[in-house]
């Protein structure tokens, strides 16, 4: 049976096995790469798209779950108006190897849009997704930029700590 | 590329052998690394006018090609940098691309294979991508100098363009046509120190705008025309094989499923989509033939970690003002890279494409070749992003896998491997059990150290076709890396390593030997100081009297973390510092630990000495990811032998450390005129001992068993300021 929700903005409709995750819809039928697997039972947080604006876990969202619901990924951030999102993360070179990143972005991107100014303790509470390159220091950072935008940082070869707040 | 002509093809040899193009090819603009549209049919057809390090387009966008896999380390970045650097190059205009296999490519600090690993991509390439950029450089003064009718050495470079003392400038695009056409200088002089203009400058990585768009291409985001998915599965138990499968019928029905691969040991779902293929592959019984398995748990393991240290024997120094007598130990350990393992493949009657997440070029070409039966030339690889590589990727079992595949559906395949099978089936961190007796004379010297530590070898999983008569000779030098010599010993030592084997497959993981030896000897290190009344800090600098390396990286730690300054009630300090792959580095880790045994991390200061410093961001970046990676090690992660296979599955049993639980941290570098050493590991190795240290202090607890939650350390937190 087809299911009709909205993705990035425009109407769309599948039409696959209702239990199909959302993260294989996304990848597979809809080709859209940007959202990644990570663990497959919502453990990570590789995977999180918004629907109707709330941080989703998508690995472990049946297609069946979206029918009428308002899907952002990642490809559709910036339209969504949170492109800021991605500039601090890029003021603040926060990705490694970059697997989780997507995840962590739209994971900050919806507690921003909730909270746009969050405390040390909104950040903890919400930051859950998995990094294991270890960039949780400048997630934070990147996370407080967005809160209150701040002129780049001279960046030169001593001390430097990172992850405090601004 | 094909713009790029024979005619403009030039080679050189630098101390690679290298060949150097400057083509007057037009480059695509900005940093796309990669871009989908890339992996298409048509790359099928090899193409020597891609083998080169430098691409100069008409356009002034310069492409350096990258022998080094892209794991997170930075490497694109910074190996661009240094051609950059030699070359007076705009940076904003340099784009890095993975190199092809190719012989002029090898790593020669590892085997002279194309392989990324051992921290040794900025020491290996330092002076071979200088010299790369320098020929380029010299090529294009040159041919600014017959524009003008002049000398080049009146001719300056700068920002992409050459100028002429009169004013007159060139851009590197308007001449790449012609500098094609020229000889290349055969020794090309390098910059000096003083000249340096990016080195030593923090520059913003090049894979970090894709990375945050989600427009990098991982492995798993190759997309090709007709291209089917893959899951696997292995018979569990190491050494066990797949005697029988049940429910093939069933699954062949199950919508989207195209066919069952068997294998010896293992077996592979292909489907139209990869969670038809997974929900098929999991819904198989595997019936497993374990007449070859010998270690059915942990157990069983470590007794024979204990007889074979028992067999060594020990001996406790006699007449000594004190001594220590104990036994370390540690867990095997699974990389938990963020991307599972996976790999796409499309065999062809021509030969194979392969698109794979690797560290290991040289070593996947061969792998699928012989698995196909192909020869090597047949056999491209391309490099994508690795989804985190941490030593897991250096080996080529699902290359061999998805080659394997491809051949028998006769379509594209991409295999990707669910969490559990990475979990379950990878290349692991060796267990280890170690023994430590240590006479302390008078002065609080340890001047008799006897250590002996049972591990199993790790480069017999990597290198199987050395057979075990040549490893007794040699040793297994990275299995015992970072035990061997410990600068504490300042009298007589005795130091033995006994290989054991346990079949549980073993790899490089993220600092490997040291990762564990760093525990080891700075934990005892720490031991002895307190055994014999010395500060820790104290201690070690005594120690390291004859080692300015790491007496530098001390005095800058006790200046960073003000050592000597009183802390808040209940807060405690550990310190250790490790050398390992060419650097030194240092930590200090201040935490208090609650009446439950909770403990709050409250900061952590890090010191490296890395030789001459490259991109100091860089280095930041990796001193933090390796602190977290050591401390999700050292907190809470082992894999358990059960049933002769691995018991933990996936994150939630196999966890890692979260942002809540990081403190801040502070990382200074040593600048040095040294040959650039290591970095990708080095702040791995000494985490597990600084916290254990700590938590002595806080406690006087010696935890000498990691991780530390085995001893009832399970929650973890941290504050802020």
């Amino acid at each position: 049976m087809p299911t009709d929700f909205t993705l990035n903005g425009e109407p769309t409709r599948i039409d696959v096995d209702p239990s199909m995750p959302l993260l294989w819809v996304l990848r597979d039928v809809l080709n859209l790469t940007g959202t990644k697997f990570g663990c497959g039972i919502g453990q990570c947080g590789s995977c999180t798209v918004h629907i109707n604006g709330a941080a989703v876990r998508s690995c472990v969202l049946p297609a069946a779950g979206i029918a009428g619901a308002d899907v952002t990924t990642i490809e559709g951030l910036n339209a969504a108006g949170m492109g800021f999102v991605q500039d601090a993360w890029i003021a603040e070179e926060v990705p490694q190897c970059g697997y989780c990143q997507v995840g962590q972005i739209m994971t900050a991107a919806a507690l921003l849009k909730s909270k746009p100014s969050p405390t040390e303790e909104d950040i903890e509470a919400s930051m859950g997704n998995l990094c294991r390159c270890g960039t949780y220091n400048r997630i934070r950072a990147a996370v407080h930029r967005c809160a209150a935008p701040l002129p780049d940082p001279q960046k030169n070869g001593d001390a430097k700590t990172d992850g405090d707040p601004p | 590329m094909s713009a790029v002509s024979r005619r403009h093809f030039l080679k050189v040899s630098s101390s690679l052998g290298a060949g150097l193009v400057l083509g007057a090819c037009s480059l695509f603009s900005g940093r796309t690394v990669f871009t989908p549209q890339q992996a298409t049919g048509d790359e099928l057809t090899e193409d020597a006018d891609m083998l080169g390090w430098i691409f100069i387009g008409t356009d002034g966008g310069i492409r350096v090609t990258i022998p080094s896999a892209e794991m997170g380390q930075g490497v694109y970045t910074n190996l661009a940098l240094l051609v950059a650097e030699e070359m007076d190059a705009d940076f904003s205009q340099v784009s890095p691309e993975p190199a092809p296999v190719d012989p002029q490519f090898r790593n020669p600090r590892i085997l002279h294979r194309q392989i990324t690993g051992g921290s040794t991509s900025t020491p290996a390439f330092w002076t071979p991508m200088r010299e790369v950029g320098a020929t380029a450089r010299a090529m294009l003064l040159a041919t600014a100098a017959i524009r003008w009718n002049t000398a080049a050495s009146r001719l300056s470079a700068k920002e992409s363009r050459v100028h002429h003392p009169d004013g007159r400038t060139f851009s590197f695009g308007e001449l790449a046509a012609d500098a094609a056409l020229l000889d290349p200088p055969s020794t090309p002089p390098l910059k000096a120190r003083a000249d340096f203009r990016l080195i030593g400058t923090s520059q913003a990585r090049l894979d970090t705008p894709d990375k945050v768009r989600g427009t990098a291409r991982f492995g798993v985001d190759v997309r090709l025309p007709g291209m089917v998915y893959a899951s696997v599965r292995h018979a569990h138990a190491f050494k066990g094989t797949i005697a029988s499968v049940e429910g093939t019928s069933k699954a062949l029905a199950m919508p989207g499923v195209i066919a069952i691969e068997v294998f010896d040991t293992w077996l592979a779902v292909v489907a139209e989509g990869w969670w038809q293929a997974n929900q098929a592959v999991k819904s198989l019984r595997i019936l497993q033939d374990t007449s070859r398995v010998r270690f059915q748990n942990t157990e069983q393991q470590r007794t024979a970690l204990i007889r074979a240290l028992d067999q060594e024997g020990k001996s406790v120094p006699r007449g000594m003002m004190h001594t220590l007598d104990v036994e370390y130990e540690v867990p095997f350990l699974e990389h938990g890279t963020m991307s599972p393992m996976n790999c796409t493949a499309h065999v062809t009657k021509e030969g194979c494409e392969i698109w794979a997440p690797t560290q290991a070029q040289t070593d996947s070409r061969r792998i699928a070749a012989k698995a196909l039966g192909l020869p090597r030339h047949k056999v491209h690889i391309n490099t994508t992003y690795l989804g985190g590589g941490f030593g897991r990727r250096s080996n080529t079992d699902f290359v061999k896998q998805a080659a394997l595949l491809s051949q028998r559906v006769g379509r594209p395949v991409q295999l990707i491997w669910s969490r559990e099978e990475t979990t379950q089936h990878g290349f692991y961190r060796p267990a280890a059990i170690s023994r430590f007796q240590i006479g302390i004379d008078e002065s609080g010297d340890a001047s008799q150290w006897r250590a002996q530590i049972a591990v199993p070898n790790v480069l017999i999983s990597q290198i199987p076709e050395i057979p075990d008569a040549v490893w007794s000779i040699t040793g297994d030098f990275v299995a015992l890396e970072g035990f061997k010599h410990p600068p504490y010993a300042v009298g007589k030592r005795s130091i033995e390593g006994i290989s054991t084997r346990l079949d549980t497959p073993t790899g490089f993981w993220r600092a490997v030997g040291h990762s564990y030896n760093g525990f080891f000897v700075e934990s005892i290190a720490d031991e002895i100081a307190h055994a014999s009344g010395q500060d820790p800090a104290a201690y070690r600098r005594k120690c390291y009297a004859n080692h300015p390396r790491h007496a530098g990286v001390l005095e800058s730690l006790r200046d960073l973390a003000q050592w000597d300054r009183p802390r808040e009630q209940g807060h405690h300090l550990g310190l250790a510092v490790h050398e390992s792959f060419g650097s030194v580095c240092g930590q200090v880790v201040e935490l208090s630990v609650a009446e439950d045994k909770t403990v709050t991390l409250h900061k952590i200061w890090c010191v490296i000495n890395c030789g001459i410093v490259v991109n100091p961001d860089s280095i930041e970046a990796q001193m933090q990811g390796g602190i977290v990676y050591g401390l999700s090690a050292a907190t809470r992660a082992q894999n358990t032998l059960v049933d002769g296979g691995i018991a933990e599955s996936n994150f939630h049993d196999y966890p890692a450390m979260r942002l809540n639980e990081i403190p801040p941290m502070e990382v200074r570098c040593i600048d040095s005129e040294d040959h650039p050493g290591g970095v990708g590991e080095v702040s791995v190795p000494p985490i597990a001992a600084a916290v254990g240290n700590a938590i002595f202090e806080a406690t006087g607890e010696r935890v000498r068993k990691l991780p530390f939650s085995e001893a009832g350390y399970t929650q973890w937190r941290s504050t802020r300021g």
